[in-house]
């Protein structure tokens, strides 16, 4: 019986490795392409839109930054490092594509040390600030080298498909190295050294009818999400940087769909208290006169001319936070 | 705990590893307190309602058993049932009949002074509560002995496979194996895990995949009309299924593994040819329950016609009822049991039509008629399970088939967005097809199983061949389940 069993068991053991060796033999000679939109728990976006691939190769040689910007996607169409770098403020944009609270700890977690950083500005929007923070860590880890707080990030996550996605990518990898992946060209941005991208879009694409057809929503914060923000003041404390955070503008019409905007960021406001952060709110600042049709590319991210207007009243703000004065001081 | 979550991929080989090692005398209490974490994981404090009926339940048992005269019995029985109905009346309904009576209190123009209860619907109160009614029932009966082991008649209760989605289980089946010395039996845990593989298939892959389309056009329905409401529907009707049943099968397997035999609570429901045989096989433990614990002592079938079509009706009604505190849940119950009753008054005049029409010499055909109108009967009484309001299931179920040529003609016309939000359910056209794919993978199986048991036949092939059989399973659910850890849908129930 005990033979019978253990002979089981091998045979289960031979055939199982056998069958996920020829598995991956075949993934691995298919390439690229078994990995596409018909395998949801296998994605990659190697190379892909949000240039996250330049930006997180760029943050690796980032170092004695005056700011580091965190966030999604708004942050890296919003924060426009070349007018900093005008304004004698050397800043690193580590914006990328919907990353939420988790992602953003993780990112801080890995570059804090390098970078170093006096001040990290960190923005809450609303529309990241209750998801899972899985379509975001799929986009770090196909566009990372598979490091300790990439793993350490997809551990945490604890999601199939993140999980599914990371021994996809580490397949593709064994076909090309992340150092030789080639990152996609995009008719409506660009990608500037330091980690920002810039919208090519002259106006705005949504129309008043899309707008009009959006559904009233509610802004929220998860409890996920909420931990992390709290890690990340923990952390920000720890290294001893200081942390602002921000709400990067928005249409007004977009705004006005957020049927809890105040209490957003009444509970925002409650923790930046708490915990002596400044909290800059850029949708509630009558100075900075955005037009909805040209100062934005969509609803929620800054055209070109937006991100310049926006960013000069920042930086002004920086001013009366007294940051500009810590960067002529360095120099 | 879930089922479909990583905690529970550590949680069960422990457990089960650490219930093979124990001696059989100490395996109830780990039962136990593993089913106490179980429960736990989401609301602990709720653990002490579970208590207090565990607690009314077993003293009413021997109670009960002790009794010597019939109105004892039942001032007993009285005592058990108040104690869960009143903690079922407290959580689930409370707030429900309470809305009500404002809403008439209004209309009459006065102020309803009672007020709202905030409190969290305990998860699986239903399940469980029908499970420990099902025993001082079958005590005060006499088909069931009294359980004198407090720990053994809590287990019973709470036995974590079965304690928040059922099978609804009776204590003549579960009760003495709790008793019994179980061995590791290898064909036991074979079998129970590649039930469980198969439920988690049946949820992750089949269910979860399509909740995304279902969501996106039950939570928006004013935005949709014709073929995307038709389809999100039958979606439902599929996601419903595959979530349940794979939720059972899951706690079936993971009870098998362990020597435990549950009953089955599904058994291919949808290849019924009758809204009858739907319910022999959709949730069999719960229209069993209703059947021996409400239906005969209403007096079932053996009495007057009328009387007869009450107790039908009846029946489906308060079946509503327990799925939810919702209107939703109640027409959904109604219109069940008006099916019942409509068939059960038309079966001589339906057999005479299908006779004079020819029918009956085409029993394939006819037999395909049957199964039609029994899906779309059970369709149509899903969109009011499914829909958040009344007012949405009126929307849907006015606006299924307007505008069907109009959608079709912008399909064809073939711009993508329309496509995208028409026919895909707002999902990219690989997703939409992946989810076309598994539901025609799952019908497959399906009607294999129709034929005789997949397992059986499967057990035929050589080893090796069996085993990348069952790898191959695993892999198409890492590849395309959906790992959003979504509750089970009767987990609210």
């Amino acid at each position: 019986m005990k033979k019978l069993f253990f002979l089981r068991g091998l045979t289960v053991a031979i055939t199982t490795v056998v069958f996920y060796a020829a598995f991956i033999l075949a993934c691995y000679s298919i390439g690229p392409h078994t990995f596409n939109s018909w395998i949801p728990n296998a994605l990659s976006t190697s190379g892909g839109q949000g240039y996250t691939l330049l930006r997180l190769n760029e943050a690796e040689k980032a170092s004695d930054v005056d700011i580091l910007f965190v966030g999604s996607s708004q942050v890296n169409r919003g924060f426009d490092v070349r007018i900093f770098e005008k304004n004698g403020l050397k800043a690193f944009n580590l914006g990328t594509s919907a990353q939420t609270l988790f992602n953003s700890y993780y990112l801080l977690k890995e570059y804090l040390p390098t970078s170093k950083p006096k001040h990290v500005v960190l923005d809450l929007y609303w529309g990241v600030a209750k998801n899972d923070g899985v379509e975001p860590s799929i986009d770090i880890l196909s566009n990372s080298d598979f490091d300790e707080s990439t793993l350490e990030m997809v551990l945490d996550l604890k999601n199939g498909t993140v999980f599914g996605s990371l021994a996809a990518n580490a397949i593709l990898r064994l076909r090309t190295p992340i150092y030789q992946v080639k990152q996609k060209e995009f008719r409506d941005s660009e990608y500037i050294s330091g980690g920002f991208t810039k919208s090519l879009a002259t106006n705005n694409k949504l129309d008043a009818e899309d707008l009009q057809k959006m559904k009233p929503l509610e802004a929220n914060m998860n409890d996920f999400q909420l931990e992390y923000l709290k890690k990340i003041i923990a952390l920000c404390k720890s290294s001893n940087t200081k942390l602002i955070f921000v709400l990067t503008p928005v249409t007004k019409e977009y705004k006005r769909k957020v049927t809890n905007y105040n209490s957003y960021t009444n509970k925002i406001a409650r923790i930046a208290k708490e915990n002596k952060i400044p909290f800059l709110d850029y949708n509630q600042r009558e100075e900075l006169s955005l037009v909805s049709s040209e100062d934005f590319s969509d609803r929620n991210h800054l055209a070109q001319s937006g991100a310049e207007k926006f960013d000069s009243l920042f930086i002004k703000d920086l001013g009366k936070l007294g940051v500009s004065q810590l960067s002529l001081s360095r120099k | 705990m879930l089922f479909n979550s990583f905690e529970f991929l550590i949680f069960f080989p422990v457990v089960t590893l650490l219930y093979f090692l124990l001696p059989h005398r100490f395996r109830w209490a780990l039962l136990l307190a593993a089913s106490c974490v179980f429960y736990m994981f989401f609301k602990p404090v709720y653990i002490l309602i579970l208590f207090f009926t565990i607690v009314i339940d077993y003293y009413a048992g021997i109670l009960l058993e002790q009794s010597k005269t019939q109105k004892q019995r039942k001032r007993y029985l009285t005592a058990s049932l108040v104690a869960n109905i009143g903690v079922l009346a407290v959580f689930k309904y409370f707030n429900f009949f309470n809305d009500n009576i404002t809403s008439l209190a209004e209309v009459m123009g006065v102020t309803n002074p009672i007020p709202y209860l905030t409190i969290l619907l305990p998860i699986g109160l239903s399940f469980h509560t029908f499970q420990a009614m099902s025993y001082t029932f079958e005590v005060y009966r006499g088909n069931q002995k009294a359980e004198r082991h407090f720990g053994i008649y809590a287990l019973y209760v709470m036995f974590y496979p079965q304690l928040v989605a059922g099978p609804i289980e009776r204590p003549q089946n579960v009760l003495h194996q709790f008793h019994r010395k179980h061995y590791f039996n290898y064909a036991d845990a074979a079998n129970g895990l590649k039930l469980m593989t198969w439920g988690l298939f049946k949820k992750v892959v089949v269910a979860d995949r399509l909740a995304v389309m279902v969501n996106q056009v039950y939570n928006n329905p004013t935005d949709y009309e014709g073929i995307p409401l038709i389809l999100a529907t039958i979606f439902f009707a599929i996601q419903i299924y595959c979530d349940f049943s794979g939720y059972s099968d899951i706690a079936i397997g993971s009870a098998q593994v362990m020597g435990f035999n549950l009953m089955e609570n599904f058994r291919r429901p949808y290849f019924s040819t009758s809204i009858k045989e739907f319910w022999g096989r959709w949730h069999i433990s719960l229209s069993t329950w209703f059947r021996d614990y409400l239906y005969i002592p209403l007096g079932g079938n053996r009495v007057v016609k009328w009387r007869w079509y009450y107790n039908l009706f009846i029946v489906f009604l308060v079946s509503g009822l327990w799925h939810g505190a919702s209107w939703t849940f109640i027409i959904w119950g109604a219109l069940h049991g008006f099916y019942q009753v409509f068939g059960t008054i038309t079966a001589d005049a339906r057999n005479k039509m299908a006779d004079l029409v020819g029918l009956n010499r085409f029993p394939a055909f006819h037999k395909f008629l049957q199964w039609g109108t029994t899906f779309v009967l059970v369709c149509f009484a899903w969109i009011f399970f499914r829909a958040n309001t009344i007012h949405d299931a009126w929307y849907i179920s006015s606006h299924m088939f307007s505008g069907l040529l109009e959608g079709a003609r912008a399909i064809a016309a073939n711009p993508d967005g329309i496509r995208l939000q028409l026919l895909y359910l707002g999902q990219s056209k690989e997703i939409f097809t992946l989810a076309i794919g598994v539901v025609v993978l799952l019908i497959l199986i399906e009607l294999v199983q129709q034929q005789g048991s997949l397992r059986l036949r499967i057990a035929s092939y050589p080893f090796p061949v069996r085993v990348a059989i069952y790898n191959a399973l695993i892999v198409a659910i890492l590849l395309f389940g959906s790992f959003s850890e979504s509750e089970f849908i009767y987990f609210q129930f």
